[in-house]
C-alpha cells in the first residue's frame, strides 16, 4: 500500500512539474469575453445625457457615449472623438473629428451631430445644469464633416475640459428627436451598446463591435446592478454578487481592504464637504463670527469620527493637496481661544443659536454635525441639528436661502473652474451661502482668460486665500470614495472624478 | 354569492378614488417637487423652473389633479416623472417579489403559529402553555428590522451561509430565489407567527369550553377527533382574521426589511417614490397596496363562508 | 330626582370593573400569574430608568471621544461605544425616554380621539356612524407606515410629531372597539330603561357605556403601547423622530446597521431594550386579558 502511495505522490509529481514549467510566465494580455457585474450606488433615472442625469445614469451614459474627449485616469484630457485640437486663436477652438465613428444605429458621426449635442446643452428648454459651462460659446460651426470650430465670446482656457464633462456627449439626432427620452441608446456612438433598462433601477449592456477601438472594450457584457444600501453593496462584492463595487466610503474602505480577495482603488475624489454658513442671515452675515467657526472646529477629530479617517480635512479651500492648484499649507488649526476672542469683537459676543441642517441617509454628515455641535459648545454657539428624511424637504429651504447652516457635500471636480466658480462667484448656482466679492468674480474670470498655466495657479491661489480669510464656506473634509473590484477584474481603474471609464479598458481573468 | 362579489368589487372603486386622491393632495402639500429632488444640489432657481415646466408641474393642482384622474380612469397608470418610463410595467415587474415575499412570510407563520397556538392551548396551564405563550410574545415583541439584522449578521456576515442583500427572480434560478428569499421571510414571519399563535390559542380556548365540546367528550368521543371534527373550524374563523389582517401589512407595510435585504418589493418604491416626489408613481403603487390589502380581506371573507356553513352573503 | 332612579336601574354596571366585587377576582387573578409579575417587573425598570437617567451624573449619552470610537463593551463602558465613541449604555439608558414618551403620548392620544369618535359613532348610528366608519375603513386601509411618514415630513421630525402622527394611525382601533362596545351595551335592558326614564345620553355614557368598554379599551391600550414603542423605533430607523445627537433607540439601530460586521454591540443592546419594553407590554396586556375574562376558570 505504502508503495503504491508513493508512486501516485512521485507521478503527480511529475506530471505537474510538466504542466508548470510548459506555462508561460506572467501572461498579462488581456482576456476576451465574459460579463461584469456592476454595483452602483442607487437606481438610474435617466438615461440622457443633457437632461440632469443622477449619478448611477451619468455611470450608464459614459459607457453609451463617446465624448469629443474625455479625461484618462490621471485628469489629462485625451482623445475620444475628436483625434486632435488646437486653439487657432484666443477666441477659437479647432477640433478634428476621426473617421469611421458610428452610431449605434449604424450612421457615421459628423461635426452636424457634435453641433447639435453641444446646442441642445445650451438650449435653456433642455433645462440642463450644464448649460452655464458653456457661457462663453458664441458660435458652434459644423463647415466640414470632420472639424467642428467653436467661436467664443471671450477667451476660455476651460472649454476643453467642459467637453471631457459626463453630461457632453454626442447624441444622434433622429433618435432624440424621435424618442425625446432617449431609453433606447442608437443615439450613443460608446463602447457599450443599451440592451435594457431593468425595473430595479439596473441596465444591461453589451459590447459595441463596431466601435472604433478595435481593441477595447474586452468584455462582452456588462450588468449594472443597484444597490442603494452601502453595507450590502460593500457585502456585494465580496462574496462575489458583483465584480465592482462603486461609492465606498469610511469604514468600508478599511474593512475592504483587509479582504485578499477584493481590491481597494486609493479613493482620491474631488468631493468636498462643507458647513455652509448662510452670509444673509444675522449674525452670520459678520465674517468674525464666520472665523470664530472656522477656528473652533478640530476637523481631525471629525475625518477621525464621521469618516473613520478614511478622508482628508480641508481647513482652507475646496480643492484636495493632492491636486496641482490645490493648498498645500494649513490655515485654520483648531484654536478655540482665538475664535473666543474673535467671537467676543464680533456682533454676538455671547454666542447664538445655530440650527444645522442635515440629511439622514448622509451617516457622515449626521456625525460631522454632531461633532461641530460638541466643537461650538465652548464658543456659546447653541448648535440644533435638524435633520430631514428626504431630499426634497431638506434641501427646498436651503435652495431658498431660508436657513442657517448645513453641511453638504460637491463632487465630481476635477478641474478649478468645477471647484470654484458656481460656489464663490456672486449668483453662482451652487453659490447657496449667499458669498458675494466683486474681487473673486474679477479673478475667477481672468482665470478662464489667462493663457499660461503657472499664471492660472497663481490666480486660483489668490482666490482660495480670500475665500479662506473671509470665510465663505467652512470647509470640512474631502471625503474619499472608494471603488472596490475582485482580484480577477483587470485593467480596471478609479477615476478622482468619480465616473467609470475605467470599465472601457477592463478585462476578466477566469 | 355573484351579486354580493360584484357589490363588494364596486365598493372598492370608491375606497381606492378617496385614498388615491388623499395621497394625491398629502404629496402636494409636502416641502418641495420632483425638479428639486432631480436635480440635487444643481438646483438654481431658473433651472428648476425650467425642469418644473418639462415635467408639466407648472400647471395648477386641480388642472394637474384632473388630468391624472382621467388618466387613471382609462387604466394608464401613468409614466414615472424621474425615469421617464411608464409605470405599469415597472409595477408588473416589482409585484412578484412582494407576492413571494408574502407567500414565504405566511407559509412560516402557518407552519410555526398556527401549531404552537393548537398546542398552547390543548395543553393549558402546563408547562408547555407556559413555554409557548412565552414563545409567542417574545415573538411579538421583536422589532422585524432587528431581528433581520441579527439573522444577516449570523447567517451572511459571520457564517457566510446565505446571502446577505438581493433577489433573484424564481424563472432565472430557483435554488438562488430561495437562498435570498429565506433571511427576509424569515424576519417578517416570526412576529406575525407569534400573533396567529395567540389567537390560534385564545380562539380555541373559546371553543372548547363551550358546551357542544363538552358533550361529544362526555359522547366518548377521543379528544383528536374532538379537536379535528368540531373545534378547529370554528377556531379558524378568528384566526383567518388576524392571519389576514397581517398578510396586508405585507403590501406596503414591509418597507424597512425591504431596505435591509434589497429586496425590490412595493414598500420599498412607495418610499422611494415619495423621497423623489414620483407623483404618478406613488399614486400608483398606492392603488395596488390598497387594492391588494382589500382583496385580501374579500378571500378572508369568502374563507369565512367555506368554514361556516351558516354565513351567508347575498 | 330623577338622577337618583337612574342610578339604581342596572346597579353599576354589573360583571364590568367598576364594580368591586369583579375587581377584587381581578387582582387575584393578576396576583398569582408568574406573567404578569414578570411584565410589570420588567416595565418598572424601564420607567424606572427613563425618569432617573437626568440626575445620575456619570452618564452621558451625547459626550463624544474619537480616540476611543468604536470599542467593545468593558469596564469603563459597559455596552461599548459608538462611531463617535459615545457611552452605548447611557444612550440606551436615555433612549428609555424618547420611547415611554412617545408610546405613551401617542396613545393617549389615539384613546382620546378613537374613543370619543366611536361612542359618538355608536351612540348616534345613522348618518353619522356610517361616514366615521368608513372613514375608519380607509385609515386600515392605508399603509400605516406611509400615513406616519407623510404626517411627520408635513410637520417636521421631532418626537412631539411623532406622538401627533401614531397618534392619528391608532385612534381608528380604539374606535372601533369603543364603536363595538357601545353598540353591545345599547341595546341592555338596563340601558333602555334609563333612557325611558329620561336620562341624558351623557349620563348613559358615563354611568353605562364606558364601564362597559373598559376592559376591552384596557386591553388594546397595552397592546397599542407595544405597537408604538415598535414604531416609534421604525420610525426613528428610516430618520424621523428625535434629533441627532440624542439618542432613541430606533436611531441607534440605523446608525449601527453601518457597523453589523465589526461593532455588532451597537445593533445588539438597543434592539433588546426595545424587546424588554415591548415585551414588558405585551406581558402585562396578556395577562389583563386573561384576568378580565369571566369565562376562563382557574
Amino acid at each position: 500500500m505504502w508503495k503504491q502511495r508513493w508512486f501516485a505522490l512521485l507521478t503527480w509529481l511529475i506530471v505537474s512539474g510538466l504542466i508548470l514549467s510548459g506555462v508561460p510566465a506572467s501572461a498579462q494580455v488581456p482576456k476576451r469575453g465574459g460579463t461584469l457585474t456592476v454595483g452602483l450606488l442607487g437606481p438610474i433615472d435617466r438615461p440622457d445625457p443633457h437632461a440632469n442625469p443622477n449619478q448611477p445614469a451619468l455611470w450608464l451614459v459614459q459607457l453609451l457615449y463617446s465624448y469629443l474627449v474625455q479625461y484618462d485616469r490621471n485628469l489629462n484630457l485625451r482623445p475620444d472623438l475628436a483625434t486632435s485640437w488646437e486653439r487657432t486663436d484666443s477666441k477659437s477652438y479647432v477640433f478634428h473629428l476621426r473617421r469611421g465613428a458610428r452610431f449605434h444605429n449604424g450612421r457615421e458621426v459628423t461635426s452636424a451631430d457634435v453641433k447639435y449635442s453641444i446646442e441642445r446643452i445650451m438650449d435653456p428648454k433642455t433645462g440642463s445644469s450644464r448649460r452655464l459651462r458653456y457661457a462663453s460659446v458664441d458660435k458652434v460651426e459644423a463647415s466640414d464633416p470632420y472639424t467642428i470650430v467653436f467661436r467664443l465670446k471671450y477667451p476660455d482656457n476651460v472649454l476643453p475640459y467642459v467637453l471631457a464633462d459626463p453630461a457632453s456627449a454626442v447624441v444622434a439626432r433622429e433618435v432624440v428627436e424621435k424618442e425625446d427620452n432617449l431609453l433606447r441608446s442608437e443615439a450613443g456612438s460608446g463602447p457599450f451598446k443599451l440592451e435594457s433598462l431593468t425595473s430595479d433601477g439596473g441596465a444591461v449592456l453589451v459590447r459595441n463591435g463596431d466601435y472604433y477601438d478595435k481593441e477595447k472594450p474586452y468584455v462582452d457584457r456588462v450588468i449594472l446592478r443597484s444597490i442603494p444600501d452601502n453595507s450590502a453593496r460593500m457585502t456585494a462584492v465580496r462574496t462575489k454578487d458583483v465584480d465592482i463595487a462603486t461609492f465606498l466610503v469610511t469604514h468600508q474602505i478599511e474593512v475592504l481592504r483587509k479582504d485578499p480577495t477584493v481590491v481597494v482603488s486609493d479613493g482620491r475624489s474631488g468631493q468636498y464637504y462643507i458647513l455652509a454658513l448662510n452670509t444673509r442671515r444675522k449674525p452670520l452675515d459678520d465674517v468674525r463670527v464666520r472665523q470664530a467657526i472656522a477656528w473652533a472646529l478640530d476637523r481631525n477629530a471629525i475625518v477621525k469620527g464621521a469618516l473613520s479617517g478614511e478622508g482628508f480635512p480641508l481647513d482652507a479651500g475646496p480643492i484636495p493637496a493632492w491636486h496641482w492648484a490645490g493648498i498645500k499649507t494649513e490655515i485654520f488649526k483648531p484654536d478655540v481661544a482665538k475664535a473666543k476672542q474673535l467671537l467676543a469683537s464680533s456682533s454676538a459676543p455671547n454666542g447664538f443659536m445655530l440650527n444645522i441642517r442635515v440629511w439622514a441617509p448622509q451617516d457622515y454628515v449626521v456625525d460631522a454635525a454632531s461633532l461641530i455641535q460638541e466643537q461650538l459648545q465652548p464658543l456659546g454657539i447653541k448648535v440644533q441639528i435638524e435633520q430631514q428624511a428626504d431630499w426634497p424637504t431638506y434641501w427646498n429651504p436651503v435652495q431658498n436661502g431660508n436657513y442657517d447652516a448645513t453641511i453638504q457635500g460637491f463632487g465630481g471636480n476635477t478641474h478649478p473652474v468645477d471647484w470654484l466658480d458656481e460656489s464663490f462667484r456672486t449668483g453662482g448656482t451652487l453659490n447657496i451661502t449667499g458669498y458675494s466679492n466683486p474681487k473673486v468674480d474679477d479673478l475667477l474670470q481672468r482665470a478662464r482668460v489667462t493663457p499660461t498655466p503657472e499664471r492660472q495657479a497663481e490666480i486660483y491661489a489668490e482666490v482660495q486665500q480670500i475665500i479662506a480669510q473671509e470665510v465663505a464656506m467652512v470647509f470640512v473634509y474631502n471625503m474619499k470614495q472608494a471603488t472596490a473590484y475582485r482580484t480577477d477584474v483587470k485593467g480596471f481603474y478609479h477615476m478622482p472624478n468619480l465616473t467609470l471609464a475605467g470599465v472601457v479598458d477592463t478585462w476578466l481573468d477566469r | 354569492m355573484n351579486r354580493y362579489l360584484a357589490r363588494r368589487i364596486l365598493a372598492l372603486i370608491p375606497l381606492m378614488l378617496g385614498v388615491w386622491t388623499l395621497v394625491f393632495f398629502l404629496l402636494n402639500i409636502l416641502p418641495g417637487d420632483t425638479a428639486i429632488a432631480i436635480l440635487g444640489v444643481e438646483a438654481s432657481p431658473e433651472l428648476v423652473q425650467q425642469v418644473r415646466t418639462n415635467l408639466g408641474l407648472d400647471l395648477p393642482l386641480h388642472t394637474r389633479y384632473i388630468q391624472a384622474l382621467f388618466r387613471t380612469l382609462h387604466g394608464d397608470l401613468g409614466i414615472s416623472l424621474v425615469t421617464g418610463r411608464p409605470i405599469g410595467p415597472e409595477l408588473l415587474v416589482r409585484l412578484p417579489a412582494t407576492l413571494e415575499i408574502a407567500l414565504a412570510a405566511s407559509f412560516i407563520f402557518v407552519l410555526i403559529g398556527f401549531p404552537l397556538g393548537m398546542i398552547a392551548a390543548t395543553h393549558r396551564n402546563t408547562v408547555t402553555d407556559f413555554i409557548s405563550r412565552m414563545l409567542a410574545v417574545a415573538g411579538l415583541s421583536i422589532p422585524n428590522f432587528w431581528l433581520a439584522l441579527i439573522l444577516m449578521l449570523t447567517f451572511s456576515l459571520r457564517l457566510r451561509l446565505l446571502p446577505s442583500e438581493g433577489y433573484v427572480p424564481l424563472t432565472e434560478d430557483l435554488l438562488q430565489n430561495l437562498r435570498h428569499l429565506i433571511l427576509p421571510a424569515t424576519a417578517l414571519g416570526v412576529a406575525m407567527a407569534a400573533v396567529v399563535a395567540r389567537m390560534t390559542r385564545s380562539s380555541l380556548l373559546d371553543v372548547l369550553g363551550q358546551d357542544f365540546v363538552r358533550t361529544a367528550r362526555a359522547k366518548g368521543l377521543p379528544p383528536g377527533k374532538v379537536l379535528s371534527r368540531h373545534c378547529l373550524r370554528n377556531a379558524l374563523l378568528p384566526v383567518i382574521t388576524v392571519a389576514g389582517i397581517e398578510v396586508g401589512t405585507l403590501f406596503g407595510g414591509t418597507v424597512i426589511v425591504e431596505q435591509i435585504f434589497a429586496w425590490p418589493g412595493i414598500g420599498r418604491m412607495v418610499l422611494d417614490a415619495i423621497f423623489k416626489r414620483d407623483y404618478p408613481s406613488v399614486g400608483a403603487t398606492v392603488l395596488v397596496i390598497v387594492a391588494s390589502v382589500v382583496i385580501i380581506n374579500m378571500m378572508v371573507d369568502f374563507a369565512y363562508a367555506l368554514l361556516d356553513p351558516r354565513i351567508r352573503y347575498d | 330626582m330623577i338622577k337618583d332612579r337612574t342610578s339604581t336601574v342596572g346597579s353599576r354596571a354589573h360583571g364590568t370593573i367598576t364594580d368591586v366585587r369583579t375587581r377584587t377576582a381581578v387582582w387575584d387573578r393578576i396576583r398569582r400569574d408568574y406573567i404578569a409579575i414578570l411584565g410589570t417587573c420588567l416595565l418598572s425598570a424601564v420607567i424606572v430608568a427613563a425618569i432617573i437617567a437626568p440626575f445620575l451624573r456619570t452618564l452621558d449619552p451625547v459626550r463624544t471621544d474619537v480616540a476611543v470610537r468604536l470599542s467593545g463593551p468593558s469596564v469603563k463602558y459597559p455596552l461599548g461605544t459608538d462611531q463617535l465613541g459615545r457611552d452605548v449604555l447611557s444612550r440606551v439608558i436615555f433612549g428609555a425616554r424618547v420611547s415611554i414618551a412617545v408610546a405613551l403620548g401617542s396613545v393617549v392620544l389615539a384613546a382620546l380621539v378613537g374613543v370619543t369618535v366611536g361612542i359618538a359613532s355608536g351612540f348616534s348610528g345613522g348618518l353619522l356612524d356610517e361616514i366615521m366608519m368608513r372613514g375608519m375603513d380607509f385609515m386600515f386601509a392605508f399603509p400605516a407606515i406611509l400615513m406616519a411618514l407623510t404626517i411627520v415630513t408635513v410637520l417636521g421630525h421631532s418626537s412631539a410629531n411623532l406622538v401627533v402622527a401614531l397618534g392619528i394611525v391608532y385612534a381608528p382601533r380604539f374606535a372601533r372597539i369603543a364603536r363595538a362596545s357601545t353598540l353591545a351595551t345599547k341595546v341592555e335592558t338596563y340601558v333602555e330603561a334609563a333612557r325611558s326614564l329620561g336620562a341624558s345620553p351623557f349620563r348613559i355614557i358615563h354611568r353605562h357605556i364606558l364601564p362597559n368598554s373598559l376592559s376591552p379599551l384596557l386591553i388594546v391600550t397595552t397592546i397599542t403601547l407595544a405597537s408604538a414603542v415598535l414604531a416609534e423605533a421604525s420610525l426613528s430607523f428610516l430618520g424621523l423622530g428625535v434629533q441627532p445627537p440624542y439618542p432613541s433607540w430606533g436611531r441607534m439601530l440605523s446608525e449601527g446597521k453601518a457597523y453589523l460586521e465589526i461593532a455588532s454591540w451597537l445593533t445588539v443592546f438597543p434592539g433588546l431594550a426595545v424587546v424588554a419594553t415591548v415585551l414588558s407590554f405585551n406581558l402585562i396586556g396578556d395577562s389583563l386579558r386573561d384576568a378580565l375574562d369571566p369565562r376562563i376558570r382557574f
